[in-house]
């Protein structure tokens, strides 16, 4: 039996048993089986922002951030933005809970953090990918390559591109 | 025996109550066996790995008393993958909520045949999770899912617990566990007589009759039912309710209910979290101890109640009669009146009563010196089953698959030379190379011949590479010619000083050399080769099957058990024309199969990477003793220029130097690595992130790379950035061409390294880019540009360098 197969059936039983004593187990086996591949003080937030739905994305941020699940009164708290745009509500989970104490202790390396505001396209902009990666086509570049350096250096300044 | 026990939770918590108590009491008393080596372990999120407690200083604190608990722990880092076959992990601790999570580090230990032995204190937050709080729920199903994957001996407190364990792996369709019973004991007798008790609590205790209930208040204790037992007719009969431990988890209505009853203080008492003195005068002068739980492991609070001659009122639970038998008296614990009926029947007679208490001076409990010998005993036990090499073989043989003549015929001499024990060498070859390999070969091993017509006989010969290879040598592992236990090699692996069996064996045990871990294998990326596509299927086979997946194709020669060999193709027989390797598959079902006679070691092998833009080294060897054999490296400008190749007089002399060379060559490439590192751990703690490199899409269908804000590397190194590539690129975009590009240029703008290219897999969107630094330290800049080339779309990231 595949691991994954041996974690899925563990938390069938454990659904079942739950439903059985007239409760409802308020983790979804696929957080569950999400956590069973968390390497000990990694998290990858470009993975982590696959997910789009919201309040799933908040749960998944505090177990692989913080090795643990969201408290009550966190969860209350994120609930009022769970109408953002998920790139901007992941942005604010991701930041705050960066910033927290309690992450810093834990000592969980983040990887990818495309929300950054430490990286080389600074982040400053409210959608990924409109920075140094602009899309510029090829006769772009091409006109780009024979500027002098001077102009080279005012057009990446006008684009908010490089440093 | 080497024992690893991870005591991370027990030091952590700042109370020492229920599992924490034991596994105080176990391990001071297993650390007296000085036989055994002991590793207590500490799990540092900072290092990411284990740091090692002094054993002294533990006992020192936890036995008598000195010294502080934060200075048991020393700076010795022990990295999960430290942990050596043949050693034990022993799970004492609850440590289902620790950050290492068991899924992450079972396989670990797993890969180097490392034995897993779990004490289940119970299954609770399986059987029934609506007593334990979520976040313990969801851990305890990965700990208890990582146990029944991989442990290999499960000790319980009691025989139930096996029971719901058996039901458990039945109902999934896998093998029970090999488990095994070892009783708790209780400490309270030795040390509590000493102290003050609170008079306060005196004066509780003095006021009559009371039954005590002791232990965390949360739901699955039901102290609810107490109460209602109270409210129902015992508070009239003059009956007490003692209360006395800590507030646990989900009771705050419970916790009201206690403080606002109208009986609180009166009838009902709560002590809250009581010292030992005090839970040993409470023992000592209850009337009865009740224990209406719903659910238990093990239940403590009736041993500790016998030890001190208390009579005891149960749950009605399979458990608690396994631990009580027929000293305790049981009732419905979902019945007021049942439990109201239990104190009446102690209460309505004296004599019973007093007949009960004077049994209870015959208990004779089990002791915690017991536990602990039993315990140790267990943990030993799991190697009892290990079968081991025996000890009479004698090996004389080589064994080697060649097509070519002439590079077997310039190994053999290395051969003759160094390894004096090999008498025979059993060559498997096409039928044409026989007559030429006899005619040019006249030193003194007896050559024997097993020709592809005698291997195959009358079976089609697979076209690829690899499938051939592996397809041949498990016919021939058929083949009586062949001894049970010979050393396999190929026409270039050499050795490079003298040998002896002693060298491909150690405690008994068949040494299996491994160079890598095949999860971690990139190979060459984007153009596979045949090996690299190799190892990608013994990687799904070793992983389907569950066997450890480390990488044995380490390019020397290795002791091989073709009776083993045998078994594991007999047993997956699909797997001889499956174009596996048969390093890595041998290698892995003799390490999870058979623990006891392989013990995994890091590779010897000189010339494997043969140049260090190959592949990152994965593991250090330590010292070289055997050649991997590529005539490009005597080539100019190749790290063995000017060297022969040959077997001369003088090549003892010449394999030092070369030894000497190739060392330098992998040093270089360690240095790039720890320059890297060193890096990443400074970029880390002045940002709080790694830093990453990866192609990420937009909303709006378009690109951009995230990177660090700058890079560091060791000049003329290699280094292998993380790259991922966003799945939407492919998903959403649809490009199909992705093209990196990087070089590196100066303030100006021009380059001053060659450009890299590099195409990326659309199979594999998380890789490693080896990055190749200009020769000289300089400040300069590194360029990364993708191109989706099916999309004339493009991102650049330019990042200031630091080559040093």
């Amino acid at each position: 039996m595949k691991d994954k197969d041996v974690y899925s059936a563990v938390y069938d039983i454990v659904d079942e048993n739950m439903k059985k004593s007239g409760g409802k187990l308020g983790i979804s086996k696929e957080l569950v089986l999400s956590t069973t591949r968390i390497k000990p003080g990694k998290v990858d937030i470009l993975k982590l922002s696959r997910e789009r739905n919201n309040e799933t994305f908040v749960r998944k941020a505090y177990i692989f951030m913080l090795n643990r699940q969201i408290d009550d009164t966190a969860l209350k708290a994120w609930k009022a933005q769970f109408k953002l745009p998920p790139e901007e509500f992941q942005r604010n989970v991701v930041g705050t809970i960066k910033q927290s104490e309690e992450f810093f202790q834990n000592q969980v390396r983040m990887y990818n953090n495309i929300y950054s505001e430490n990286n080389s396209f600074g982040g400053k902009f409210a959608d990924i990918g409109r920075t140094a990666g602009i899309p510029v086509s090829e006769r772009m570049r091409k006109i780009y390559g024979k500027m002098p350096p001077f102009m080279k250096k005012t057009a990446k300044k006008i684009l908010g591109v490089g440093r | 025996m080497k024992i690893y026990i991870d005591l991370s939770t027990m030091m952590q918590v700042d109370f020492i109550s229920g599992i924490q108590r034991v596994v105080r009491e176990i391990t001071v008393r297993m650390l007296k066996h000085t036989e055994h080596e002991f590793y207590l372990l500490f799990y540092s999120a900072k290092n990411n790995s284990f740091l090692r407690f002094s054993n002294e200083r533990f006992i020192d604190y936890f036995v008598n008393g000195k010294g502080e608990k934060g200075a048991i722990l020393t700076p010795e880092k022990i990295d999960f993958c430290d942990i050596p076959s043949g050693a034990v992990f022993f799970e004492l601790d609850s440590v289902w909520n620790s950050p290492l999570k068991r899924s992450f580090l079972f396989p670990v230990l797993k890969q180097k045949g490392v034995r897993i032995v779990t004490q289940v204190y119970d299954l609770i937050p399986i059987t029934d999770p609506q007593f334990a709080h979520e976040n313990t729920c969801s851990n305890f199903m990965i700990y208890v899912g990582a146990n029944l994957k991989y442990a290999d001996l499960v000790i319980t407190s009691a025989k139930t617990t096996i029971d719901v364990l058996d039901s458990i792996t039945d109902r999934m369709g896998l093998e029970r566990k090999r488990s095994t019973v070892v009783g708790l004991s209780s400490d309270f007798k030795k040390n509590s007589s000493d102290g003050m008790v609170d008079p306060a609590v005196e004066k509780i205790a003095g006021s009559g009759k009371y039954l005590l209930m002791l232990g965390t208040i949360e739901p699955r204790k039901n102290h609810s039912l107490v109460i209602d037992a109270l409210e129902s007719g015992l508070a009239e009969e003059g009956v007490k309710v003692i209360f006395a431990g800590r507030i646990g988890w989900n009771v705050s209505e419970l916790e009201k209910r206690i403080r606002n009853h109208s009986l609180f203080n009166k009838s009902l008492f709560f002590v809250e979290k009581p010292d030992d003195v005090t839970v040993d005068y409470l023992y000592k002068h209850a009337f009865a101890v009740a224990f209406p739980t719903f659910n238990e492991g093990f239940g403590l609070p009736i041993i500790e109640s016998f030890m001190r001659g208390t009579p005891v009122i149960a749950s009605d639970i399979p458990v608690l009669h396994e631990v009580a038998g027929d000293l305790a008296d049981y009732f419905d614990p979902h019945s007021k009146e049942d439990l109201i009926r239990c104190v009446r029947e102690l209460l309505g007679s004296e004599e019973k009563y007093a007949e009960k208490k004077e049994r209870l001076k015959e208990y004779v409990p089990y002791t915690w010196d017991e536990a602990a010998e039993d315990m140790l005993r267990a943990v030993i036990s799991v190697k009892d089953d290990e079968k081991s090499v025996p000890d009479d073989i004698n090996v004389k043989q080589l064994v080697c698959l060649t097509a070519r003549n002439d590079d077997m015929l310039a190994t053999l001499p290395f051969i003759e030379k160094f390894m004096p024990f090999i008498t025979e060498m059993v060559l498997c070859c096409p039928d044409k190379n026989v007559e030429e390999l006899k005619a040019r070969y006249h030193g003194r091993l007896e050559l024997k011949f097993l020709t592809d017509s005698q291997i195959l006989d009358g079976k089609p010969l697979p076209e690829d590479h690899s499938t051939r290879n592996y397809f041949l040598r498990c016919l021939a592992m058929r083949n009586p010619v062949i001894d049970d236990v010979f050393i396999m090699t190929d026409d270039d692996y050499r050795p490079l000083r003298t040998l002896t069996v002693s060298d491909f064996m150690e405690d008994g045990r068949y040494k299996a050399f491994y160079c890598y871990d095949l999860n971690e294998w990139r190979g060459t990326y984007n153009n596979p080769t045949s090996f690299d596509t190799c190892m990608r299927k013994s990687r799904k086979f070793l992983r389907d099957n569950g066997y450890p997946t480390m990488m044995y194709s380490s390019h020397q020669m290795q002791m091989i058990d073709k009776r083993i060999f045998n078994e594991m193709t007999e047993k997956y027989p699909a797997i001889i024309s499956s174009g596996c390797c048969e390093w890595c598959t041998y290698f892995n079902y003799g390490v999870g199969t058979y623990p006891g006679m392989f013990k995994p070691v890091p590779y010897v092998t000189m010339g494997w990477p043969g140049v260090r833009s190959d592949w990152d080294v994965y593991v250090q060897p330590t010292e070289f003793l055997f050649e991997n054999h590529y005539e490009f490296l005597y080539r100019e400008g190749s790290v063995f220029e000017g060297m022969r190749d040959d077997c001369h007089e003088n090549v003892v002399e010449e394999n030092q130097q070369k030894i000497m060379r190739f060392t330098a060559e992998l040093q270089k490439q360690m240095e790039s690595r720890q320059v890297y590192k060193a890096f990443c751990d400074a970029y880390w703690l002045q940002y709080r992130e790694m830093p990453s490199f990866a192609l990420i899409a937009g909303n709006k269908q378009n690109v951009a790379i995230s990177a660090p804000l700058f890079f560091q590397a060791r000049y003329n190194g290699w280094t292998r950035l993380p790259f991922v590539i966003d799945r939407k690129i492919v998903d959403d975009i649809g490009s199909q061409k992705i093209l990196i590009t990087h070089w590196f240029a100066d303030d100006a703008g021009h380059p001053i390294s060659p450009t890299g290219r590099m195409y990326v897999d659309l199979n594999d969107l998380d890789f490693l880019l080896p990055i190749k630094s200009p020769d000289v330290p300089e400040r300069c800049v590194l360029n990364i540009r993708v191109l989706l080339e099916d999309k004339n779309m493009a991102a650049d990231a330019a990042l200031p360098a630091d080559i040093v």
